[in-house]
């Protein structure tokens, strides 16, 4: 005999619960924490060093570090002085809630005003699992081609901010094909409300524009809708 | 490759109700938006792998994609066999 049932249960509970742990855990102690997601290569880790260097006199920033391997990046985040803990995944593609729960709990937080976490360089699973963050952080770099909005919309639909880096290869003209307009479309169109600020960590070029999102967040102790549901 | 997380959270949540069901799961329906990235293809293999040696093993799995883009990921129907 054959029976079907109806059961409405949302999968991915286990990581969404922690999730939900978390960002209770960071909003009782008010601190902003945004979930940094690229492609490998797009320059994460120096915006990240670049914004730490920068609003050093007026923002206390830790890290967490998602790696497939290595410490490198955690190492390049401490140059700064700021504090990061590394996670290696050992080959998984993306970090997940649980791994955030434990890494959050090695940050000294009451000495932090904003936790970055930068995840493992991958622009499609990492989209898939929340941290319990408040917001996401998307980085597109001009190397990688404007149709990148387009050809991998779930980031772009979920995150809060867009940085397109490294427009500074812009002004090699028609040896780049990048075109910006396209890209803030293709986002737009995904998601009407993401912020989207063209810099370029290497020359400083619209910085300015991110930095003062950021205060603004910190300042407001901004907690966003979720971008998603927990691990929507 | 987050496909095979989420086989592996689905052959939980479907084992758990085969247990209180005492059937054997044939097929599951799961709903999902584009913001989950799921791949059918790829989540069915990852199934396949994860419920070998399972009750669930042989399960079909039927995936609906929602027009709503940031439609959560769903478990929506389990079909049983018994005697």
């Amino acid at each position: 005999m054959r029976t079907k049932r109806s059961i409405v249960k949302k999968i991915l509970s286990a990581n969404e619960e922690y999730a939900l742990e978390n960002s209770r855990f960071l909003s009782e102690r008010k601190k902003l924490c945004l979930n940094m997601i690229s492609s490998p290569g797009s320059g994460k880790t120096t915006i990240l060093y670049r914004t730490i260097s920068d609003l050093k006199n007026k923002v206390r920033i830790g890290v967490i570090e998602g790696d497939i391997q290595t410490d490198l990046d955690a190492k390049k985040i401490r140059a700064t002085g700021a504090p990061a803990v590394q996670i290696n995944t050992n080959g998984a593609c993306h970090l997940s809630a649980a791994q955030i729960s434990t890494a959050l709990k090695r940050l000294p937080l009451d000495d932090l005003d904003l936790i970055f976490i930068e995840n493992v360089g991958n622009l499609v699973c990492p989209s898939a699992f929340d941290l319990g963050e408040a917001g996401k952080v998307a980085v597109l770099s001009v190397p990688e081609g404007d149709d990148k909005p387009a050809k991998y919309p779930a980031l772009f639909a979920k995150s809060k901010v867009l940085l397109i880096n490294k427009i500074d290869l812009l002004s090699l003209g028609s040896q780049v094909d990048f075109d910006i307009e396209r890209v803030k479309t293709d986002a737009r169109k995904l998601n009407k409300g993401i912020e989207i600020f063209p810099i370029s960590a290497k020359t400083s070029e619209g910085m300015n524009d991110w930095y003062n999102w950021l205060l603004k967040a910190i300042e407001h102790q901004l907690r966003f809708p979720p971008a998603g549901r927990p691990a929507g | 490759m987050h496909e095979t997380m989420i086989a592996q959270s689905l052959l939980a949540a479907i084992s758990e109700q085969a247990k209180k069901q005492n059937a054997k799961p044939i097929s599951a329906k799961i709903s999902c938006g584009m913001v989950n990235a799921v791949n059918d293809e790829i989540l069915c293999f990852a199934f396949e792998a994860a419920a070998k040696g399972t009750p669930c093993e042989g399960l079909r799995l039927e995936i609906e994609h929602k027009a709503k883009p940031d439609a959560p990921l769903l478990l929506e129907e389990i079909e049983f066999e018994s005697d």
